[in-house]
């Protein structure tokens, strides 16, 4: 009876995350194209709702092609090892009060344990395909989300400090009062950069690079095994926009609305603001993401670990004051550091230039 | 650099004078510069001598059947000096059986692809050139194409010819022993990205070098640009475009057409920015035939060549937003594109591919409702533009991408000839509608955008700053449009210029965009040859690109702001 | 490849399902050669959108499902062309966009250009024009999708089932 049981609750949280990475590639499309003037998907169903769907179904029936000299076993298995921690991660995330696939001691350990391995699948692809522009794009990807683990599991650290406990439900109502976007707001910064970084989302889509490397790891890739990195990609995304909402905007909590409604509208905001930062932003270049990740995101990291840590000694007022001044404090310095890239260069091209 | 000797003094006549081995000096055209005639042997000598003398930008270099059934060939070099647009030219007779020449490579960098196209197309061998292979046809090509001797089929490639190109070995030009290859003589190794992959990499990592192969097909909108890069890492080490994948034959086939239409061929060579390379040939042509356009049309004319050149603009800031990832900007311009491009279709009746200059003028007038409108349209473009621009210009990321890549110096751009915001980018104060102004631009003042650094984030905002000027002159030109016809009277409509050639050059969105019109009084051009200014920009790509890193190759190389149709012709 | 489209009674709904994912959802790859391919731009713009229905540019010829050919082809791309074309995977379509991919357009007399894409690869769809009207491209398109939701066979399969050995 057991076993069944946690066999239905197992396909139904699986159906609850597919519907709602179908629902995400949707809002992509959508909210892309309108913050772009136009209109986007509106043909396949009413206002374009059943595209996704239409989407995958195509991909299932395309050719399946594996490049001659590639590493048969590494290619068929890389496609897995990136959609599988995609999903499995969902076995400790908590929804609602009672409902959790399992609800963890080290809830957000087992969380960024799992998440840890999606890079391997990436690497895998990129240098099973037995393609330079592969390689180079398994390479960065695997490089990029390794770097930006580290702030942003710092960052989630002052989270856990406040709350006392790694287990997510606790998390979640340790923010009854306040939020922790509020007494937080550095971490939640730091926390959003690493997860753009994570999902390899733009600014952070170097992997992906279109415009340069023609589709990087994935370009070998047709078919069913697209399909999974592709919706692995927005499975990610929905993953990170949960975790955001359930470690720094109260979860489940909030006025007459039932809980499921506020968790749902707090992460497809979340979900938002990563579709406009990428209808807005171009991308960095690689070593530019590996110095802001190591050379500016990490200090803040441990800035904002010490700061936390002061809010456990004194009291959340102090706590929320300080951080906000480091958080302005940092959104400042690396607005100047954007600002005055290349100056140093273009002063020494200008004086040459004007010599010469 | 080479000293200049009392530049200002000397007179483009006076430039060509006591030079040895130059003799017959006579004009181009009917108010064509001066042109000397000179001998293989004398060539070097004289060329040097005349960039001693102030002319240091190659403008032009070709070749030019024997006219009148004479046989042979001739090689014409145009040379510029840039504080007066001055030129002069060289003119070198070769016959059938001895059809070397020196190059010059070693005084100009930028002749080297020059020397190589000339030598695909005619056959002329180039003595002590480096590289001495096709530039724009395969390797395998049989026959020199621009020799009146080469007939084509009135039906064009066989079945079998297209087999064999499409089955038979692959067309990688950088693969040397041609029959013209001067043994000894390489590539300049830094330039050379095979000879740079095949050194050892940091000794202190045991690393390879590595060869990338960027294009001809790849989703970087900057069409079939085809470039070699040697890895070390991340960094290029060497680099090599080729091209050549859009080679449509257009100057042959001008040659089989009437004059009036050859326009709309030249339309499809800078499919961008049509007008400019009308208008160039339209210039050309008015000056062989002696006739005069009238005031209304020159105003047309700056009309459609500004509001071109914004379109042309737009689609470059499309191309950059793409370059550095980001997916907005180009919706953004294309709506304001569409603007413009609803104006021309209502004048011209096409979007894109106009036919619509004649010699002496315009085809047909422009309706009042139209020009109101776009006079409406002009007096906010400034908003527009901030709209689009403030996705890009003030972005932390993209100055993190731009400022301080891709760096160009002006050493480069004299040594290659590099024109337009490209080298206005780097301090290079030239342009053409202000120094040489041609059609209404000696009476519509036009503020030329300069910067200093040179690097890609410069080039980004001269253009910015052209689109913004482009603007304000075709708005006055608008507003000041003469009444009058729109083209000369008793301009024949079967057009037989007098024989003898013209160059005018025009400021094209890429830089000096030429057209030189050779003509044997018959109804069709005996030669008609376009000085393309991106594919002089295009080959300075090795030196612009050496030291970026994989992810500055594209951003850079769109900021050189190539049109592959212009540079294959 | 499933050349031959018998449907079988189990599997004729599945089929039916099939064709309708294909005429809603396609996935042209990025191959502009010339002056059409800034038309084909054009078409991705906010005033025509492809993306309505559900056309979304691809870059890499694997993920793709159909090749616009959009501009001239010489003598010098047409390997590469087909190289692309090979690495496609099935269903395959291709639109031969503007006068040039056609029959050679106004270069037909050329020395170096191929007089129609489809000397080279089967073709779907010739749009005319020089360049089409960015309307033009998506009817063409639009055709494409429609056959395929019609259950029609692809160039490429008419192709494969004529030349079988």
């Amino acid at each position: 009876m057991t076993a069944l049981k946690v066999f239905i609750g197992v396909v139904v949280l699986a159906v609850i995350v597919l519907v709602n990475t179908v629902v995400v590639m949707y809002c992509e499309r959508k909210w892309l194209g309108h913050m772009q003037s136009r209109l986007g998907p509106m043909r396949t169903g009413y206002h374009g709702l059943l595209q996704p769907i239409a989407d995958a179904i195509k991909l299932l029936g395309k050719e399946d092609l594996m490049p001659a000299s590639a590493d048969r076993i590494l290619f068929l298995i890389a496609p897995i090892l990136a959609f599988v921690p995609a999903i499995l991660v969902y076995a400790a995330m908590p929804w609602v009060d009672r409902f959790a696939g399992a609800s963890f001691d080290v809830g957000i350990f087992f969380v960024f344990a799992i998440a840890a391995l999606s890079p391997v699948g990436v690497l895998l692809a990129g240098w099973a395909s037995a393609n330079k522009y592969s390689v180079i794009g398994g390479f960065r990807a695997a490089a990029q989300q390794i770097s930006y683990e580290v702030p942003m599991i710092l960052s989630t650290v002052g989270v856990v400090m406040l709350a006392g406990s790694m287990r997510l439900s606790t998390i979640v109502s340790a923010q009854s009062h306040v939020w922790n976007i509020v007494t937080q707001p550095l971490a939640f910064i730091l926390f959003f950069i690493g997860i753009l970084a994570e999902v390899n989302r733009t600014p952070f889509d170097i992997p992906e690079a279109e415009s340069e490397l023609v589709a990087g790891f994935n370009v070998e890739y047709s078919s069913m095994r697209f399909a999974l990195f592709f919706v692995a990609e927005y499975m990610n995304v929905f993953t990170v926009s949960l975790l955001a909402t359930l470690l720094f905007l109260g979860g489940w909590g909030g006025p007459v609305l039932p809980d499921i409604v506020w968790l749902l509208i707090k992460t497809y905001a979340m979900v938002f603001t990563i579709i406009w930062v990428r209808a807005t932003f171009p991308r960095f270049r690689t070593d530019q993401l590996m110095v802001f990740s190591w050379k500016v995101l990490i200090p803040a990291a441990l800035v904002n670990l010490m700061l936390a840590a002061l809010g456990v000694v004194t009291n959340l007022f102090v706590l929320t004051a300080v951080e906000f001044a480091a958080a302005a404090l940092f959104v400042w310095l690396v607005a100047k550091l954007g600002r005055t890239a290349g100056d140093k260069v273009r002063a020494a091209a200008e004086a040459g230039e004007v010599a010469a | 650099m080479t000293s200049v000797v009392g530049v200002h003094t000397i007179t483009p006549a006076e430039a060509l004078e006591g030079l040895s081995g130059v003799t017959d000096i006579e004009p181009l055209g009917p108010g064509g510069m001066p042109c000397g005639h000179t001998t293989p042997e004398a060539l070097v000598s004289a060329a040097r001598a005349i960039k001693e003398r102030g002319f240091s930008h190659l403008a032009l270099l070709t070749a030019i059947d024997g006219v009148e059934g004479s046989g042979g060939l001739e090689m014409i070099y145009a040379f510029k000096r840039r504080e007066d647009s001055a030129m002069v030219a060289l003119k070198v007779r070769l016959s059938d059986d001895a059809l070397r020449v020196p190059s010059i490579y070693t005084l100009w960098s930028g002749a080297g692809p020059l020397e190589r196209e000339v030598y695909d197309l005619f056959g002329v061998v180039f003595d002590g050139h480096p590289n001495l292979n096709r530039i724009v046809l395969r390797d395998d090509f049989v026959g020199h194409p621009l020799r009146k001797s080469f007939e084509m089929s009135g039906t064009g490639v066989s079945a079998e010819a297209v087999a064999v190109a499409v089955t038979g070995p692959g067309t990688a030009s950088h693969t040397a022993e041609t029959p013209g290859a001067v043994a000894g003589v390489t590539l300049p190794a830094e330039f050379d990205p095979f000879e740079a992959a095949a050194q050892p990499g940091d000794p202190a990592l045991h690393s390879e070098r590595l060869i990338l192969n960027m294009g001809p097909q790849h989703p970087s909108t900057h069409g079939v640009l085809h470039i070699y890069l040697a890895l070390e890492g991340e960094t290029v080490v060497a680099a090599q475009p080729t091209h050549g994948y859009l080679h449509r034959c257009i100057e042959k086939l001008c040659e089989k057409n009437a004059y009036k239409a050859c326009t709309p061929l030249l339309d499809r060579s800078d499919y961008v920015s049509g007008f400019h390379t009308e208008l160039a040939y339209m210039l050309a042509l008015e000056e062989l035939m002696g006739v005069e356009s009238t005031p209304k049309a020159d105003y047309l004319r700056v009309v459609f060549s500004e509001l071109v050149r914004i379109t042309s603009h737009h689609t470059w800031f499309a191309a950059v937003g793409f370059d550095t990832g980001a997916l907005t900007p180009f919706l953004y311009a294309f709506i304001d594109r569409e603007k413009i491009l609803d104006f021309f279709e209502t004048v011209t009746g096409a979007r894109m591919m106009f036919n619509y200059f004649r010699p002496g003028g315009v085809k047909d007038d422009i309706q009042p409702e139209a020009a109101a409108s776009m006079i409406k349209y002009l007096k906010t473009f400034d908003r527009s533009m901030d709209d689009c621009v403030s996705l890009l210009t003030d972005n932390e990321i993209f100055r993190v991408r731009m400022r301080g890549v891709g760096m160009l110096s002006r050493k480069d751009i004299a040594d290659y000839g590099v024109t337009g915001p490209l080298a206005r980018a780097s301090g290079f104060d030239h342009d053409v509608r202000r120094d040489a102004p041609y059609a209404a631009y000696d009476r519509i003042p036009v503020n030329v955008a300069l910067a200093q650094a040179g690097d890609t984030f410069d080039r980004y905002v001269v253009r910015i700053a052209e689109m913004r000027e482009s603007a304000r002159i075709a708005l006055a030109a608008l507003e000041g449009l003469p009444e009058g016809p729109h083209i000369a009277e008793g301009v024949p409509r079967s057009i037989r210029p007098p024989a003898g050639a013209a160059y005018r050059e025009v400021e094209s969105p890429r830089g000096e965009l030429g057209v030189l019109v050779v003509s044997d009084g018959s109804a069709s051009p005996w030669r008609l040859k376009v000085r393309s200014p991106a594919f002089s920009n295009l080959h300075v790509a090795p030196a612009l690109l050496k030291g970026c890193r994989v992810g500055d190759v594209i951003p850079a190389l769109g900021s050189v702001d190539v049109v592959m149709g212009e540079i294959d012709r | 490849m499933g050349v031959d489209r018998e449907t079988k009674v189990l599997v004729a709904p599945l089929q039916q399902l099939l064709q309708w994912a294909r005429g809603r959802s396609m996935w042209p790859l990025t191959f502009g050669t010339a002056c059409c391919a800034i038309e084909m731009m054009t078409c991705g713009s906010a005033r025509y959108d492809t993306d309505r229905f559900g056309i979304f540019f691809r870059n890499s010829p694997r993920q793709a499902d159909c090749m616009i050919v959009a501009g001239t082809i010489n003598l010098k791309m047409a390997p590469r062309m087909r190289l692309l074309y090979e690495q496609m995977s099935a269903p395959k379509y291709v639109i031969a966009m503007g006068s040039c991919a056609v029959g050679g357009g106004p270069f037909a007399t050329g020395y170096n250009v191929v007089n129609g894409v489809d000397m080279i690869i089967p073709v779907d769809v010739f749009i005319p024009g020089c360049p089409p009207r960015p309307e033009s491209l998506i009817n063409g398109l639009l055709t494409v999708m429609e056959r395929n939701k019609a259950g029609e066979l692809s160039a490429a399969e008419r192709y494969a089932i004529a030349n079988r050995a």
